[in-house]
C-alpha cells in the first residue's frame, strides 16, 4: 500500500508530498486548503535515472521545487523541478556534489531562500547554488569559497 | 522556544517562550515554522507526544513591531480520531495567504496516516481543519 504524510510542503493552492515508494512526488491542487484527493499528479525523474529513493526532503519557492534523491543506491543529489503549471512539475536538472565529502546525505535537508535565489542544504555554511535566471528554467550561478555549487 | 528578531541577517533574542503549562512536552518545538501575515509574525511550533500522547501545535502571534510575548497564543489539537495521535506534529509546513488573511498549515506524521490541512485565522485565534490528504491507492497522471 502506498501512503504519504511523512514529508510534504505547501505552496500557494498546492501541496506536494513524498509517496512512500520513494519514486515519485505527488502534487495536489489545494484551493483554500481543501486538497483534491481524487486528482493528484505524480512526477519524478526521467526513466533514464536509476532512482533508489526520492523526495526525502522537499522545498518549494515560487516556481522552483527541489527534492533530495538517491541514485544507483549510492549517489546523493538534488533534483530540480519547474512548476509553472503546479501541481504538475517538470524535471529540469540534477545537482550533484563534486567536491563535498561524504556525498552521502547531500541534500538530505533542503530549503530555498524566500527570494528564490538560493538553495541551501543542511550542512552549515554550504550553499548549493544561486538561481540566476528563470527564463529557460533556473540556471545556477556557482560561487566560490565555501560554496560548492555544481550543475550537472 | 526562542524567538529572534532578525534584520539584514543579524538576529537578536526577542523572547523566550516556556512550554505551555497545559501542554508540557519534551518535544515542544519538534517542528518550527515562521510566516508573516498582514504585518504580523506567526510562529508555529509542534508538540508531538504531549499529554497522554496527544500531539498538538502551538501558534504564537506576534503583533507587528511588538515582542512575541505580548501576542496571542493558541493551540490546535490533533483532530479526532487521529491514530496514532502522538505522531501528530512530527511534520509541518505552513504558508500564508495574504489576500485571504489566513495561513494554511499542513500537519502530519511519519506514520501510515493522512496528513491534515488547516486554515488559521490569527484574528480569531483559531484553526479549522480543511480536510485530510489521503492515499487513493493508485498512481495516476504521471508526468
Amino acid at each position: 500500500m502506498l501512503y504519504y504524510g511523512g514529508n510534504f510542503v505547501l505552496a500557494p493552492s498546492v501541496l506536494y508530498t513524498l509517496r512512500s515508494d520513494e519514486q515519485v512526488i505527488r502534487g495536489f491542487w489545494c484551493p483554500n486548503g481543501y486538497c483534491d484527493n481524487s486528482n493528484p499528479y505524480d512526477f519524478g525523474l526521467p526513466s533514464s535515472y536509476n532512482v533508489t529513493a526520492f523526495g526525502g526532503s522537499l522545498a518549494v519557492q515560487g516556481d522552483l521545487l527541489v527534492a533530495y534523491v538517491i541514485l544507483d543506491g549510492t549517489t546523493d543529489a538534488i533534483a530540480m523541478f519547474q512548476c509553472f503549471t503546479a501541481p504538475i512539475c517538470q524535471f529540469i536538472d540534477l545537482i550533484e556534489s563534486e567536491t563535498y565529502a561524504p556525498v552521502q546525505d547531500y541534500g538530505y535537508l533542503l530549503t530555498i531562500s524566500t527570494d528564490d535565489k538560493a538553495i541551501i542544504v543542511a550542512e552549515p555554511d554550504i550553499l548549493v547554488g544561486i538561481v540566476q535566471s528563470y527564463e529557460n528554467g533556473p540556471d545556477l550561478l556557482c560561487l566560490s569559497g565555501k560554496i560548492i555549487c555544481t550543475k550537472s | 522556544m526562542f524567538i529572534y528578531q532578525c534584520s539584514q541577517g543579524s538576529c537578536e533574542l526577542d523572547a523566550t517562550l516556556p512550554d505551555p503549562v497545559e501542554y508540557s512536552s519534551a518535544q515542544f518545538g519538534y517542528r518550527l515554522a515562521l510566516v508573516e501575515l498582514n504585518g504580523a509574525v506567526v510562529a508555529v511550533a509542534t508538540m508531538p507526544a504531549v499529554n497522554s500522547n496527544q500531539g498538538a501545535v502551538l501558534i504564537n502571534t506576534c503583533p507587528s513591531g511588538e515582542s512575541c510575548v505580548d501576542g496571542g497564543v493558541f493551540v490546535v489539537d490533533a483532530p479526532g480520531p487521529y491514530v496514532p495521535a502522538a505522531a501528530f506534529g512530527t511534520q509541518l509546513s505552513v504558508i500564508a495567504d495574504q489576500d485571504q488573511g489566513v495561513f494554511y498549515m499542513a500537519v502530519g506524521s511519519a506514520a501510515d496516516i493522512p496528513l491534515y490541512v488547516f486554515a488559521c485565522n490569527i484574528s480569531t485565534y483559531s484553526c479549522a481543519a480543511q480536510g485530510d490528504v489521503y492515499d487513493t491507492g493508485t498512481v495516476q497522471n504521471i508526468n
